[in-house]
């Protein structure tokens, strides 16, 4: 079995031939690739060989493959950029649709006015309403709206059984 | 890079990149795939690399491509049960146990044969091993002394160790 590495652990010319020549077995080829993985020198020499021999031709020009696999890559990562985008506006858009943002405006309002601020050196914190109390109050407020097209004061029991045919 | 440029770098360095595949892989279809793998890895870093450098960067990056394809087809077909598992030198066997004379004449000859035996491997394992079963080194050390990615030390250890069960395996006449 010949040589292909030095006892620095270069490689030897025979190494170099025989992977040029198609000599070598898989051991020795991927001895001899781990070995260039890593060793610039014997990077250089092995490309300075390979530009003084012949090339080989591809059995099919690559130029058009690769560039096609370029163009999908491309297209996938501005896919996954731009869908990105979107989710976020939509989120964006829902929470702004269904009046959160406007709720959590007044809560933060509420609670940094300087009335407020005095009011609770003395008494005790008011208690933040909890999600559901807001999404309740939030409801009848619409309901509100929606059974009081002339602005005339309603009472609550009236809305809470719903739309008469009272006229007035 | 514009997609044309790279385009034309492509044209230009096609039959080198085939070429040095071919060369490691020994088979058209696997050294053409590795050659468009090549050159869509560079793709991603064709602007770190300055263009006089072309040739030898995008070789190294074939290289390693098809170097990871022979350690994985090489790993299919050489896989070894337990392959940690390496004969203990004569003190780790003993343990807590007290040898008597004979016990240890035997485990000497045994630490002496697989001394041998490491003594006996070719490169690129040889130093690895001497550093590694004979004096202990660690794999981090022996990469700095040895001017070699830790990986590769791993790498030349594994299929050290595996060379070395297969020597025991056939002494032993199990093989």
């Amino acid at each position: 079995m010949m040589d292909l590495f030095y006892p620095d652990g270069h490689l030897t010319p025979q190494a170099m031939q025989g992977l040029m020549d198609g000599t070598l077995d898989e051991l020795g080829r991927l001895e001899v690739a781990e070995h260039l993985g890593f060793c610039n020198q014997c990077m250089q020499t092995y490309t300075e060989l390979l530009c003084q021999s012949p090339l080989m031709e591809p059995p099919q020009d690559m130029t058009l493959p690769v560039m096609r696999q370029v163009r999908v890559r491309n297209l996938r990562t501005e896919l996954k950029r731009w869908g990105m985008v979107a989710a976020s506006v939509a989120v964006a858009g829902t929470l702004w649709y269904t009046g959160v943002f406007q709720q959590m405006g007044q809560m933060v309002e509420r609670d940094y006015t300087p009335s407020a601020t005095a009011q609770s050196q003395e008494q005790p914190e008011p208690q933040r309403p909890t999600l559901s109390q807001m999404l309740q109050k939030w409801e009848y407020e619409r309901q509100k709206e929606r059974l009081q097209p002339d602005n005339r004061p309603y009472q609550l029991e009236q809305l809470q059984q719903g739309p008469t045919n009272e006229k007035e | 890079m514009t997609d044309a440029q790279f385009s034309k770098l492509v044209e230009q360095y096609q039959r080198m990149i085939y070429t040095v595949c071919y060369q490691m892989v020994q088979n058209q279809a696997q050294a053409e795939d590795l050659a468009q793998e090549t050159f869509l890895s560079a793709y991603l870093h064709i602007d770190r690399c300055p263009p006089e450098h072309y040739g030898p960067w995008l070789s190294r990056i074939a290289i390693n491509k098809s170097k990871d394809y022979l350690k994985s087809a090489w790993r299919r077909r050489v896989s070894t049960p337990g392959e940690d598992a390496m004969p203990q030198t004569s003190t780790a066997q003993l343990g807590s146990y007290q040898p008597g004379p004979e016990d240890l004449a035997v485990s000497q000859s045994e630490a002496e044969a697989i001394c041998n035996m490491v003594n006996d491997l070719r490169e690129p394992y040889l130093q690895v091993c001497q550093m590694y079963f004979l004096q202990q080194n660690t794999v981090d050390e022996i990469a700095t002394k040895l001017g070699r990615p830790p990986k590769t030390v791993h790498t030349q250890l594994y299929r050290a160790k595996q060379m070395l069960q297969q020597q025991i395996r056939e002494r032993s006449g199990i093989g």
